[in-house]
């Protein structure tokens, strides 16, 4: 059995340790501290800077890696049959045209794969949302009349109460260990019921993304039989519960099918395998991928005076200007340029921009799949696996 | 005051990780606990306490999660440092703090409830009692003369309580060709237990006695073997690192010991029969050696070890957290944490649980039923179990 080491443990070594472990190989994820997914909503997305983003399928030539468009069918089918086996609620269908999700400033958000948690439209419709005293980021007011104003599309909002427990150390994770307890859901079905007779017959209710940690589902399922209404939550600043529920369910899955998570600095990744811990420990993989691009920017370091060191390979890859503010984009595309030996995934590289054109899913997915062709790691599928539907995407 | 302690950027994901958070309503999480206080204390050192400081477990998973590294638990001990308590609560906390003297008089634990409740200790928390040794193991494939001296940690709830877990372990080692000393003599703790408590300078006091009380026996020694995860990670990296106290012998724990250099005559006597259990080897890694050295090392002991249906327990902090769970200001949090492995454990008579610390170990078994030791007590009786078979089938 091949044995292979992933660093990191963000979205991009989570992905990558799925599809080793799918083609029958041995991984270990080594991290030094948590992955990213915590810090957004989980939603993969695949879209450019420009272009018409409702098509997604039309956009495939302009992300930055080049790959065919079974391809990058292959790769959203194996997300999102990842996720689902890890018990996350995406469809079964990658979708054929793209989806909006609402923001809690009221802005559209393209999004490709999205749990049924969350709500994503095609085409702009009405909608009631709802906001929670004592939240932070609670802005329904706003919210709907940004909303209104970007689409033309009516809308309202109500703001419910905060519960008799509230104090102010409440974050999005308080409220959702709350709403997963039997007496805040019931608090919850309550609020709702009493402002369910003023809300359009049909139209979506959207509450914070607080619904629950571990009971996501059920608790949103309550809450559409108590108001007769479609109930979809609207992502929230970090710390995000859309992202945590992922990552709780997806490590949790890849931890039951023997991926071990060891804890520790990765102080020396050799391209021959050897790989060593700040903490004395070593050990010899038959392949070593590098995805530790997230928040920082893939394991580099700046100091003072400036200059991006790679704590890999101990080398200096170049200076970033220290009077300006840093700008992240610049240190990974530097980790990109100085990554010939190492295989490097999860960074945002060649002027890959998730943050200004929402891709970071497809940056995910691309990065992932070119480190572990390159290594030779990936069992393509025969070309009688690719459907019928997914060429039709593609226009 | 320490490296990156002053380096929050904010992102809040170690409030993602913190079992206490999302179970305690009161509890202000790590972040405010942490970092946001330690920079109001810099610029005033009048900063209040905050209430409830007190209820954080010490499991450092927040400081594990940190991407810029802030030393969140270990500022959080800090902050509780400047707790004012009252003197019943005081002296509670002060013989908690220093295990190594129930350690000394283990049926100190026995003392009834209407004694030790006006104290503040909790009356819903198992206390645990003192196990019996086990005999050796003898094999006759062993070499007659040990190679290599090794030092076995004897931790103070080993000492105190689980006499059979280190005789297991001793029994076990000596089976695998070493020779082990325990240390240290007398009954010492690591200052774990201090530290946890918001006593850093006493934590710091009683890791110095048990260093000079440990540093005359470490002659000849290859390295050092833990029982407890807590000391385990206390012993290699809180000792150097925040109390300049460096062993000159490595620390490693039972687990990764057994793992990298029982011999292969051993692992094949476990993987030569069926496991002889019905039920399932549930796993749980304590939150310090979930964040010292990681997950899923333990799973791979009791799978090579030929233990029944291994699996992981699903589960961050068990509630235990050293002597959290025996104060009654935290049982109600303690046993909500605990009861996610009862929702998991439905057969407590059937299976058992795999878990590197004595304290998580007597929680586990109280709020599931199922009996739960270290990996040392199931390979001990698993490799016993199988020779004796062996032997009563040779003799047949």
């Amino acid at each position: 059995m091949t044995r292979v080491t992933v660093v990191g443990q963000g979205p991009a070594a989570l992905f990558a340790a799925s599809l080793l472990r799918e083609a029958g190989h041995e991984c270990i994820i080594v991290s030094e501290s948590e992955g990213t997914l915590p810090l957004w909503s989980g939603t993969f997305d695949f879209h450019a800077p420009v272009g018409d983003v409702s098509n997604p399928w039309s956009l495939l030539d302009k992300q930055p890696i080049s790959l065919s468009g079974q391809e990058w069918e292959r790769l959203w089918e194996s997300l999102a049959r990842f996720e689902r086996q890890a018990g996350i609620p995406v469809p079964d269908l990658l979708p054929s045209r793209g989806r909006f999700t609402i923001t809690c400033t009221g802005r559209e958000k393209p999004v490709f794969m999205v749990p049924a948690w969350q709500y994503a439209q095609e085409a702009a419709q009405p909608v009631w949302f709802v906001g929670f005293d004592g939240l932070a980021d609670n802005m329904a007011a706003f919210q709907c009349g940004a909303y209104q104003k970007h689409t033309g599309v009516e809308a309202n909002y109500c703001e419910i109460p905060k519960p008799s427990q509230w104090t102010p150390t409440w974050g999005a994770v308080r409220w959702a260990a709350y709403v997963d307890s039997d007496g805040g859901l019931d608090w919850l079905k309550r609020a709702l019921q009493k402002v369910s007779p003023d809300i359009p017959p049909g139209w979506p209710v959207l509450v914070p993304q607080v619904i629950g940690r571990k009971f996501p589902e059920r608790n949103l399922h309550a809450l559409q039989m108590a108001t007769g209404h479609p109930v979809f939550e609207y992502p929230l600043p970090p710390p995000s519960l859309g992202g945590m529920r992922i990552r709780d369910r997806w490590v949790w899955k890849l931890k039951q099918s023997g991926v071990q998570f060891l804890a520790g600095r990765v102080t020396l990744a050799d391209p021959s395998g050897q790989l060593s811990l700040e903490d004395g420990r070593e050990w010899r993989s038959d392949h070593i991928i590098v995805a530790s691009g997230g928040i920082l920017g893939g394991g580099l370091e700046i100091s003072v005076d400036g200059k991006v060191h790679d704590t890999l390979r101990k080398e200096v890859l170049g200076s970033i200007r220290v009077r300006q503010d840093p700008q992240m984009q610049e240190w990974g595309r530097l980790a990109d340029d100085g990554t010939p030996r190492i295989t490097t995934c999860g960074a945002q590289c060649r002027g890959w921009n998730p943050n200004r054109d929402s891709n970071g899913g497809a940056l995910i997915l691309a990065t992932v799949s070119q480190s572990l062709n390159r290594e030779g790691l990936l069992a393509v599928g025969p070309p009688g696996a690719v459907s019928e539907r997914s060429l039709s995407h593609v226009e | 005051m320490w490296n990156n302690d002053d380096a929050c950027m904010k992102c809040s994901i170690c409030i993602t990780v913190c079992p206490v958070y999302g179970q305690d309503s009161d509890f202000p999480g790590p972040k405010a606990l942490g970092p946001d206080w330690f920079r109001a204390f810099q610029e005033n050192p009048e900063t209040p306490v905050m209430e409830h400081v007190d209820d954080c477990t010490f499991c450092q998973l927040c400081e594990a999660s940190c991407p810029v590294h802030v030393p969140i638990a270990h500022l959080i001990a800090r902050h509780k440092s400047f707790k004012k308590k009252t003197p019943r609560i005081a002296l509670r906390d002060r013989i908690l703090a220093h295990p190594q003297w129930v350690a000394r008089y283990p049926h100190l634990a026995n003392a009834p409830s209407f004694l030790v409740k006006p104290l503040g200790f909790g009356t819903r928390s198992r206390w645990p009692r003192p196990q019996k040794r086990v005999a050796r193991l003898v094999s006759a494939s062993q070499p007659a003369t040990a190679s290599q001296v090794i030092g076995l940690f004897v931790d103070c709830y080993s000492r105190g309580f689980d006499q059979d877990v280190l005789s297991a372990a001793q029994a076990l080692l000596e089976l695998w060709g070493f020779s082990v000393r325990l240390l240290p003599h007398a009954s010492h703790c690591c200052g774990a237990a201090a530290y946890a408590a918001g006593q850093p300078e006493e934590g710091q006091r009683i890791a110095r006695t048990t260093f000079e009380a440990l540093s005359p026996d470490l002659g000849g020694l290859s390295l050092v073997v833990t029982l407890n995860a807590t000391c385990d990670s206390t012993l290699r990296e809180e000792w150097p690192v925040y109390w300049n106290l460096a062993l000159p012998v490595p620390v490693l724990s039972f687990t990764e010991f057994a793992l990298s250099r029982a011999p292969e005559s051993f692992w094949e006597t476990m993987k030569s029969q069926a496991p002889g259990a019905a039920g399932t080897s549930w796993v749980h890694t304590t939150c310090r050696s979930r964040v010292s050295r990681g997950d899923g090392i333990l799973e791979a002991l009791a799978q090579k070890a030929g233990l029944p249906s291994v699996e992981p327990l699903n589960m961050a902090c068990c509630g235990a957290g050293g002597s959290y769970a025996f104060k009654e200001e935290h049982e109600d949090t303690a046993h909500a944490l605990g009861l996610v492995a009862l929702e998991q454990i439905k057969n407590p008579k059937e299976d058992s649980i795999v878990v590197d610390s004595g304290t998580c170990a007597l929680h586990l078994s109280q709020i599931t039923g199922a009996t739960a030791k270290h990996p040392a007590y199931w390979l001990y009786h698993r490799y016993r179990s199988l020779t004796e078979r062996s032997v009563e089938i040779g003799s047949q």
